[in-house]
């Protein structure tokens, strides 16, 4: 793999942030050396992922429990009607 | 009466005692931390704002309302600047939120507020918690309050600092991959990462949801667990909290009498005080424990796990932050170009790096060979902890591999990434862990020894915490 000054601008670009001139050395010196370190991570063989069996996991369920948060934000926003999403008249009318 | 610094030395529990008997009141209280805020912040600088009106009118009006049994009744706190608070910013220590103010409260603010805590204010931060030195927040430089031209760890730095100094009784942070309990070690107090799911993240900045767990401070393990407790428990504004409804409700399991060490961090280099200092605990322990060498083979997958992880979650959430709809705004000729110009200019250098990293790790040709080999070592990491873990009551190991540093000293991103290498496993697996502060070097800097527990055991990393301080004077 090449980590080049082609990768970089594609990154900049998907990730909408740019670089100095003089700033494009460093990242691309720093980004080339991380990526190098942490490419040993695909030596890894792969092996089906386990699922922890433990009661952990049924705390993990979505479980409501209740709580009176719900109201506190909503005083947050005082200004949301119930009737904000209502359909457009034009469709009503088709 | 008792004086500036003996009010500022009184634990949580001693407070409320006082509060009771009427020898202080919350009002006489919070106005000595200000006080103190006012003359040591100069030098520490831990705050990016002080509430101080907004503080004492809270402190006066739970002076009148003598509500004796709230849990944290006329209580001083400081929280990190990540974490919502209504009415004040909220920034992150990043350029990019500078202006936008918090229309609601985190979670763990509202039921901090509802117990009757005082928040004396936001703490600096590295930028989004990216980092372990909090060198880079875009606002300033904390100091370590042992010395001043050392870093305070990272990235709760300035919660850390805030307590270590006296500018506040406890605070939160958030914890990542160490974030709370390296600077707690860097900065001589308790540090404590809760299991993943215990604390709700509503209203915390999102840095990477999967890792990201806000966790108390405090120079008093009483005080660390009762903000713990506070805290604690499911909120249905995060899907990801556990169906606890509180601290009480956490397993109260007794003791084995077993410690785990791992072979691996063993052959880690470390500093020869910390070495030193924990294998003294170690000792320590021998006489009421066993302690048995485990081996834990994937050790050396872990920071490229938690690093391209992290980073990649970092890269997604981070991209709300367009100038849209938050914060700063640098306008351009076009919508494109006005998005790209308020995250070049607004975002620091470190957020820029782990964001283009996570683009990476995520994107086409790539993300077979770093993100889902991560997600895959995570698991193997997380399994191999448990095992160990169903044999032990814990995993004893350092904190940190160095004492503080000073600023400037670690420019090589890699080299500040290993401040972090004793931290990233718990969090990977989603493990509670402390940081225990013990002792001193000889350069008169903190060291501090993690403690890592099984899911949902905080109960128990209470009593051998409250163990290895007292019955051990570590």
């Amino acid at each position: 793999m090449k980590f080049d000054n082609e990768l970089l601008n594609y990154l900049c670009g998907l990730s909408k942030v740019s670089l100095k001139e003089s700033e494009r050395e460093e990242f691309l010196l720093s980004l080339k050396e991380l990526v190098e370190e942490f490419s040993i991570i695909s030596n890894l063989e792969d092996e089906p992922v386990e699922i922890e069996n433990s009661e952990y996991l049924t705390l993990r369920e979505d479980i409501s429990i209740n709580c009176n948060n719900i109201d506190k934000i909503k005083d947050n926003f005082p200004f949301i009607k119930d009737d904000f999403l209502e359909v457009p008249k034009i469709l009503n009318e088709e | 009466m008792k004086n500036n610094l003996e009010i500022l030395s009184l634990s949580i529990s001693e407070l409320k005692s006082y509060y009771k008997s009427g020898d202080l009141t919350p009002l006489e209280v919070s106005i000595e931390y200000l006080k103190r805020i006012k003359e040591i912040e100069p030098e520490i600088d831990a705050f990016i704002e002080v509430f101080e009106e907004e503080a004492l009118k809270e402190a006066e009006k739970l002076t009148k309302l003598k509500k004796f049994d709230m849990p944290l009744y006329g209580i001083p706190i400081a929280i990190k600047d990540n974490i919502n608070v209504k009415g004040h910013e909220t920034k992150a220590s990043s350029n990019i939120l500078k202006g936008y103010k918090s229309t609601f409260d985190a979670t763990v603010v509202e039921r901090l507020k509802d117990a009757g805590a005082i928040i004396l204010g936001k703490t600096n931060l590295d930028e989004f918690a990216m980092g372990s030195s909090t060198e880079n927040s875009a606002f300033k430089l904390t100091k370590n309050p042992y010395s001043k031209e050392f870093v305070p760890g990272g990235s709760s730095g300035g919660s850390a600092a805030a307590v270590s100094a006296k500018e506040a009784l406890v605070s939160l942070g958030s914890d990542t991959g160490g974030s709370v309990r390296q600077p707690a070690a860097f900065c001589g107090v308790y540090g404590l990462r809760p299991t993943y799911g215990l604390v709700s993240r509503y209203g915390l900045i999102a840095f990477a949801s999967s890792l990201d767990q806000i966790g108390p401070i405090g120079r008093n393990l009483n005080d660390l667990f009762l903000l713990l407790s506070t805290i604690a428990g499911k909120d249905n504004l995060d899907s990801t909290t556990l169906a606890i409804k509180s601290y009480n409700d956490l397993p109260d399991e007794t003791l084995i009498g077993k410690f785990a060490t791992i072979k691996e961090f063993e052959d880690i280099t470390i500093d020869r005080e910390i070495f030193e200092r924990y294998e003294e605990v170690k000792k320590l322990l021998m006489e009421k424990f066993t302690i048995t060498q485990y081996s834990f083979p994937h050790y050396n997958y872990a920071l490229p796990a938690y690093h391209i992880i992290a980073d990649s979650e970092a890269s997604s959430n981070l991209s709300r932050f367009d100038g849209i709809r938050y914060g700063a705004r640098d306008n351009a000729n076009s919508f494109e170009d006005t998005i790209n110009s308020t995250r070049t200019s607004n975002f620091g250098k470190e957020v820029k790096r782990r964001i283009l990293l996570g683009t990476f790790a995520l994107s086409q040709g790539y993300i077979d060979k770093f993100y889902k080999k991560a997600l895959l070592a995570r698991n193997i990491i997380s399994r191999e902890l448990t095992s160990i873990l169903n044999e032990v009551d814990f995993i004893l190991a350092p904190t940190t591999p160095t004492l503080p540093f000073k600023f400037g000293e670690k420019k090589d991103p890699l080299k500040m990434y290993y401040s972090d290498i004793f931290t990233i496993p718990s969090s990977l697996a989603g493990l509670p862990s402390i940081n225990i502060p013990a002792g001193l070097s000889d350069s008169g800097l903190p060291v501090g020894i993690q403690v890592i527990g099984s899911k949902l055991s905080e109960k128990k990393l209470y009593k051998i915490s409250k163990y290895i301080k007292v019955e051990l004077n570590v």
